[in-house]
């Protein structure tokens, strides 16, 4: 027996791993006993093997900036500690002018693409949506508008715009959006969403905006929120079911595991779940998800020195600069508001990588481009 | 199926997907997008990008021309560093590869060369199809770059040149592409035939493909929704695989 296959047959997944190497298909069973092995040396091996096979040795990042336009949300998710309502203290909304000054400051810094999500706000109208695109699209010429998640969409279509999904979206591409973010498909299971995100959309409704998205052309990204309520059933239901849409479109570019933030929300009494935790769903999300490309490990979420770590766990990817996430920050996080491209490409090297900065398609931007923008 | 009138790049790569059909017109990629767009022909090895650039058009699965990595026949020829190109000199035949060089350079390198008619001095030079493949037997890769390559090392994903397509009001589309899948089947069994050396069945056989599968279609799509971002095409049109 190889020293690799005693590594798989200590942590008790060699048939599992037998079946990687193979390039084949890890089931939804075999997907839940590597989200309960706790064998973490060898579920990164693993995935690092079938990282190396995807993306070779290079990692990459984005300049990207974040607006979050509003945080007034007529839902009550009780993961959130984002969302208020209208008239509460600390509700906020952008108008299209305070947009724009903030997408063209971003250009100015070289930035390539602006990440925009916000609630599902009660009263906004479908024109401030699209005037938000076409304003931000003359403001930011050439910058990379990722706008709302799934979830926002859906609004749009059923009580703001109440157009069909397909037309909504077609707008909106008509007024400069680029691609859909992941947002908002938490767990798939109907009984943890019951518990974390009650009257949000369900899974087959965030699966049907994303399968139109890509049957228009349209990429997109895709997550999972993990460590709240859920088992690990339910991970590798979620990323069975993520894998089944990627078979069938092709158009999620990059899967971004999200660690649940305790803080200020109503599931305050679940803990922060541990690094540990972290790096098994970054490792295993990169040996199930045999159909997405790259696997993004989200350093607001997770950290920076985690998201480190986790570039040897599987992931191939630390999204981007950012500049005031508020999010993740509101329930609890305490990593940073923004970092360099220096401090990035530094990150990357020190954990054996080569750093690339990439587009909005995960496609990889020139080395020396970076000085030359900067 | 009625007698369906086909054209084809003239090119040796394109050589394993016509064996079989009959009479095939030949010409360079522009000059087929010409000739289906005033609706000589039936179906047509199409440059990729006329997919984007007008509607009427379904793509055959299972019948086109892509790279699995390099593609030896599409090069950018330079004379100074990359980065350093102001002048492109574009193959008036191309059409795919003059999109992906605009791409490379304005998008990924984020340049504004100027570009050129082909005999103006420049000192970039888009080359396609056997001049190109000439090229490579000579130089192997000094003093190019290989735009399959390139797109490869960018998105880790094949890239497709040309795609047999059929025209919308074509009778017994479904049978025409039957046709085309069997001729590309029939076409690969021969590549030994049509190669003239070892080189060019190397070129035939491992670095391109034919079998335009699940892959290659969202490579398609990929490359499309690339060109849309980047501001290279003014709409998305919805493609069609039959």
């Amino acid at each position: 027996m190889t020293a690799e296959s005693q590594v798989f047959e200590r942590a008790g997944i060699r048939d599992i791993a037998g079946r990687v190497l193979a390039s084949e298909r890890v089931s939804a069973g075999d997907g839940a006993r590597l989200f309960r092995c706790r064998d973490l040396p060898a579920l990164g091996m693993l995935a690092d093997a079938v990282r190396r096979r995807m993306n070779d040795d290079r990692a990459t990042y984005i300049r990207n900036r974040y607006i979050n336009y509003s945080n007034i949300c007529i839902l009550d998710c009780q993961f959130c500690a984002f969302a208020r309502r209208r008239r509460e203290p600390g509700a906020w909304e952008y108008t299209l002018p305070e947009m724009v000054e903030l997408a063209r400051k971003a250009a100015r810094e070289g930035v390539t693409e602006l990440h925009i999500v916000g609630g599902l706000h009660p009263t906004l109208p479908f024109d401030y949506y699209l005037g938000m695109m076409r304003e931000l699209r003359v403001a930011a010429p050439g910058v990379h508008l990722k706008a709302f998640t799934a979830i926002e969409i859906r609004h749009m279509a059923e009580r703001v715009a109440k157009r069909p999904i397909p037309e909504v979206l077609e707008a909106l591409r008509d007024a400069g959006l680029g691609s859909l973010t992941g947002g908002g498909a938490e767990i798939f299971d109907a009984g943890v969403r019951d518990r974390i995100c009650r009257g949000k959309e369900t899974a087959e409704e965030w699966l049907g905006v994303h399968r139109e998205w890509h049957r228009m052309g349209g990429r997109s990204t895709c997550t999972m929120l993990y460590g709240h309520v859920e088992m690990a059933e339910h991970r590798a239901d979620h990323l069975c079911r993520l894998r089944a849409l990627q078979d069938e479109t092709g158009g999620f570019t990059g899967f971004i595991p999200l660690p649940f933030q305790p803080e200020d929300n109503e599931l305050a009494h679940v803990r922060r779940c541990s690094g540990f935790e972290d790096l098994r769903a970054i490792a295993v999300s990169r040996i199930m998800l045999d159909n997405v490309r790259h696997v993004t490990a989200y350093w607001v979420g997770l950290g920076l020195p985690m998201a480190q770590v986790a570039l040897g766990f599987g992931a191939d990817d630390l999204h981007g600069t950012i500049m005031e996430e508020h999010i993740f920050h509101m329930a609890g996080a305490d990593s940073p508001q923004a970092v360099t491209v220096s401090l990035l490409e530094r990150v990357i090297r020190e954990a054996g990588k080569v750093p690339f900065e990439r587009d909005s398609h995960y496609g990889v931007l020139s080395e020396g481009r970076a000085t030359a923008v900067a | 199926m009625g007698i369906a009138r086909f054209g084809s790049v003239s090119f040796l790569n394109a050589r394993p997907l016509v064996e079989g059909l009959g009479e095939t017109v030949l010409d360079t990629p522009a000059g087929l997008v010409d000739r289906m767009r005033s609706g000589e022909l039936d179906a047509a090895v199409l440059p990729v990008v006329e997919l984007f650039a007008r509607p009427g058009y379904s793509a055959v699965r299972g019948a086109g021309i892509f790279a699995r990595r390099d593609v030896w026949s599409v090069l950018l020829i330079h004379e100074c560093p990359l980065r350093e190109i102001r002048r492109v000199a574009l193959d008036p035949a191309s059409r795919t590869s003059a999109m992906l060089v605009r791409l490379i350079l304005e998008h990924h390198e984020r340049l504004h060369p100027e570009y050129v008619p082909e005999n103006e001095p420049a000192d970039g030079r888009l080359l396609i199809g056997d001049r190109a493949l000439e090229w490579q037997r000579q130089h192997q890769g000094r003093g190019s770059l290989d735009l399959g390559l390139d797109w490869h090392r960018r998105y880790g994903m094949p890239f497709v040149f040309a795609v047999w397509a059929i025209r919308d009001g074509a009778p017994d589309r479904a049978g025409i592409a039957e046709a085309l899948r069997a001729a590309r089947r029939a076409g690969e069994a021969r590549r030994a035939e049509y190669a003239r050396d070892d080189f060019e069945l190397e070129y035939l056989t491992r670095v391109l493909a034919y079998d335009v599968a699940d892959a290659e279609i969202v490579s398609v799509s990929h490359f499309q929704s690339v060109l849309f971002n980047a501001g290279l095409i003014d709409e998305m049109l919805e493609l069609k695989w039959i």
